[in-house]
């Protein structure tokens, strides 16, 4: 039986998990009177999308507003049914969340166990380790490789091992802003152990040249051992409003489905479904946008002779050439909130692509901190 | 032997069915091919708070940035209206939300829980979805037996809800009966106290919970923004405990279980004190007229504190649901929840409450008057 004193125990570390896994901590703590951030601070740590919700889904929030007094619990078969339809997928595929946050712990939480650990690369996006060791499951971590990418023959070893597990692999990576070679996960997929499945994190799938391509969605629909999560905060422009998404095969949906509370608001899922009724154009619009402002930045720092990882997300990290954990507070200071270290990457600077004035701003700001 | 990914689930995952929801409104109306009215959720028949709609209005261009997970200002919001401290609020996406995550954290392995039959179905669900035991102790005269459920605390027993007052019956119990329940819980034994529809209640002695916050008890309110705020579809309640127990429940809160916008919304409407005045002022016109007409018909029911009530026509639930159905007014039929002849309707308008007693009227639901 698990005593209240265990249970503490437990839930300090979930506490924890939660709080260093909030990609807005820092800006909640300025938010808070905390933080040390003068007004105008420029917000680039987050990895949110400037452009915001496409005018369509305002339009759609604003019109909902007066019917926010309701339920809308039967509504919900629809919109995730039309969220299903816009990746190709049936109702029973699909698993929708207060975020995808909520459906990675949902996954964690039903596809991990005492015996069947969480593998994943490190560093990565922590959730799902921190959600793992909160319900006191075995964790593996596996380093990247030197390009970045996941190194999937030790992460198929490793759940071999384990005799199955949850692999999570984050594509492209965050903090990283890497890619894992399609083949390289075409060949995890084909040698997975049979009790293990494949959690692939797409929350920034769009910003590559061709999401379609590199998702592992058809692996989805051709029933393998593989969940795939999306978000509506990324590309969409809508973080606040907590709309995620896991795929599936129903037999791993169902569970995650059960579990699932009914917690998203009708205004956020009227503005995801507008979003998606606009994807076609919105997508490559807004990838298009977001490449040249990082392409600028790119360049820049080839100039000043700045290593950085090569990006595929609207993030990227710059070798700062020492500890980040000095440099953050000097950019704070100066008015532009960066990303948190990720270590063991200490000397890498996260920093996600804003406005093409804010990232004038931060070359500026970039230049009187070295 | 190669096994299937759904053996390795418990079996109380397994045997959960996805929860199956009523027909909307837009459904009803596109197969009768009439305007239908909506009195089955206990939602606010005035909508919305109007200050909520316009600082969300304003907020719409602001959403791309992640909530504050820790809904700082909320919090301390509502910390000032209850004279307590922020760190003894909890906020949930509805109280539906807290009320998972007081069973996700104290009903694992052994613990076990009490609550009432025919009371709130969440309490129901939360435990089963859990595979946790929760004892259903009957209700008396349709109101929560205090004596039944302090008897009913075994050693096993870690967490009783109560619904105060109680949904579907609208009854409730008074303070000086809650004390004495508390007075005979022992330590470490939770009693979460739901009290969804406290801002209807018309009695100076109804509750005290929040001197039980203040005095360090062992108790969790539960209030929402769903009913005399009218903010039901944007998921935002709270609750309030000792600090200890917040944080305990904090631990199992999803990192951002309520989206910004539903934070913006509730705060603006803990100032809409005008709402919150007209909603509780129809409410109590509108249940005096709907008790006169439903006595005038000789029809049952159960006197509500609340902003719904239960009706009891002495014929199958179900069918009494299709016939008002049939004429567009939309109830809720509680053969389900132990009322094998009762459905519950939500006071609504004036204008929706005339509909209701008329196609109650049309659909024979009357009992002739006795002499
Ligand atoms: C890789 C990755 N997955 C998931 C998320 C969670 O996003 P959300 O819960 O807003 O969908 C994030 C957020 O930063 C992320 O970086
Ligand atoms: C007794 C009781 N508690 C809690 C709730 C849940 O409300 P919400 O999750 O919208 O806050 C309800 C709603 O019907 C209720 O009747």
């Amino acid at each position: 039986m698990l005593t209240r004193r265990d249970f503490g125990k437990r839930a300090g570390l979930l506490l924890a998990a939660a709080s260093g896994s909030s990609e807005s901590a820092l800006a909640q703590r300025a938010i808070a009177g905390l933080g040390n951030a003068p007004p105008g601070t420029i917000w680039i740590n987050a990895n949110e999308l400037p452009d915001g919700p496409c005018a369509a889904a305002r339009e759609a929030m604003t019109q909902v507003l007066p019917e926010t007094g309701r339920y809308h619990y039967p509504e919900f078969r629809d919109i995730y049914a039309a969220i299903a339809r816009s990746e190709g997928l049936d109702r029973s595929q699909v698993v929708v969340g207060a975020g995808s946050t909520e459906v990675l712990q949902m996954a964690v939480q039903v596809l991990t166990s005492p015996v069947r650990p969480l593998i994943a690369s490190e560093p990565t996006f922590e959730v799902p380790f921190a959600v793992a060791r909160a319900l006191g499951r075995p964790t593996v971590s596996v380093p990247l490789t030197s390009s970045y990418a996941a190194d999937v023959k030790r992460l198929a070893e490793e759940a071999a091992k384990a005799k199955g597990g949850l692999i999570y692999l984050c594509n492209p990576n965050n903090p990283t802003s890497s890619l894992t070679p399609k083949d390289d996960i075409a060949w995890l997929v084909a040698n997975l152990p049979s009790d293990a499945v494949l959690l692939l994190d797409e929350a920034y799938i769009h910003f590559l040249e061709s999401p379609e391509q590199e998702s592992g969605l058809a692996w989805v629909r051709q029933e393998k051992n593989v969940m795939v999560t999306r978000t509506f905060s990324k590309i969409y422009g809508m973080a606040g409003l907590r709309v995620g998404f896991g795929c599936a095969k129903p037999a791993l949906i169902r569970p995650l489905a059960a579990l699932a509370g009914n917690v998203i608001s009708i205004v956020s899922a009227r503005a995801a479904l507008a979003s998606l009724r606009e994807a076609a154009k919105l997508v490559p619009e807004r990838r298009a946008r977001l490449t040249a402002t990082r392409d600028t930045l790119c360049r820049w720092l080839r100039q000043q002779k700045r290593p950085y990882i090569e990006p595929h997300a609207n993030f990227m990290m710059i070798d700062m050439g020492r500890d980040v954990r000095s440099v953050i507070p000097e950019f704070l200071a100066k008015g532009v909130a960066v990303g948190r270290p990720f270590p063991p990457l200490d000397r890498m600077l996260r920093v996600t692509i804003g406005t093409e004035r804010e990232m004038a701003e931060f070359r500026r700001v970039f230049e009187q901190v070295l | 032997m190669k096994k299937n990914i759904e053996d390795l689930l418990p079996p109380h995952i397994r045997a959960l069915h996805p929860y199956v929801p009523g027909k909307p409104i837009e459904e009803v109306e596109r197969e009768l091919k009439i305007s239908a009215i909506k009195l089955a959720s206990n939602e606010n028949p005035l909508g919305p708070s109007p200050r909520a709609m316009e600082a969300m209005r304003e907020y719409v261009g602001q959403v791309h940035r992640y909530p504050d997970g820790q809904g700082f200002y909320l919090r301390r919001k509502l910390a000032e209206r209850f004279s307590l401290h922020p760190d003894q609020v909890l906020l949930g996406a509805g109280t539906t939300d807290i009320i998972e995550m007081v069973a996700k954290a104290f009903l694992q392995g052994q613990a076990e829980g009490v609550t009432a039959e025919g009371s709130f179905v969440m309490y129901y669900v939360v435990a089963q979805m859990l595979g946790a035991a929760l004892h259903c102790v009957p209700l008396k005269n349709y109101t929560y037996d205090v004596e039944a459920i302090a008897e009913a605390i075994t050693p096993r027993i870690r967490v009783v809800f109560f619904a105060n007052p109680n949904n579907p019956t609208g009854t409730y119990v008074r303070a000086r009966e809650i004390d004495r329940l508390l007075d005979r819980i022992p330590d470490g034994v939770l009693l979460v106290l739901d009290e969804a529809y406290a801002e209807y209640v018309d009695d100076p002695e109804y509750s005290h919970s929040i001197d039980y916050v203040r005095q360090g008890r062992n108790v969790l309110v539960l209030r929402t923004f769903s009913k005399v705020h009218g903010l039901a579809g944007l998921r935002v309640g709270y609750g309030l405990g000792v600090s200890n127990l917040v944080n305990c429940l904090n631990l199992v809160r999803g990192p951002f279980n309520t989206s910004s916008i539903a934070q913006v919304a509730a705060m603006a409407a803990m100032d809409d004190h005008a709402h919150v005045r007209e909603s509780v002022e129809n409410n109590r016109r509108e249940m005096r007229w709907l008790c006169e007409q439903l006595d005038r018909l000789g029809v049952r029911y159960v006197p509500s504190v609340t902003n719904f009530l239960l009706v009891d026509t002495g014929r199958d639930a179900n069918e009494t649901f299709q016939l008002l159905l049939r004429q567009g007014v939309i109830v809720r039929p509680m053969k389900e929840n132990g009322f094998p002849t009762a459905f519950r309707v939500t006071i609504g308008r004036h204008d929706e409450n005339v509909r209701f007693i008329e196609s109650l009227k049309r659909a024979g639901m009357t009992a002739p008057v006795p002499a």
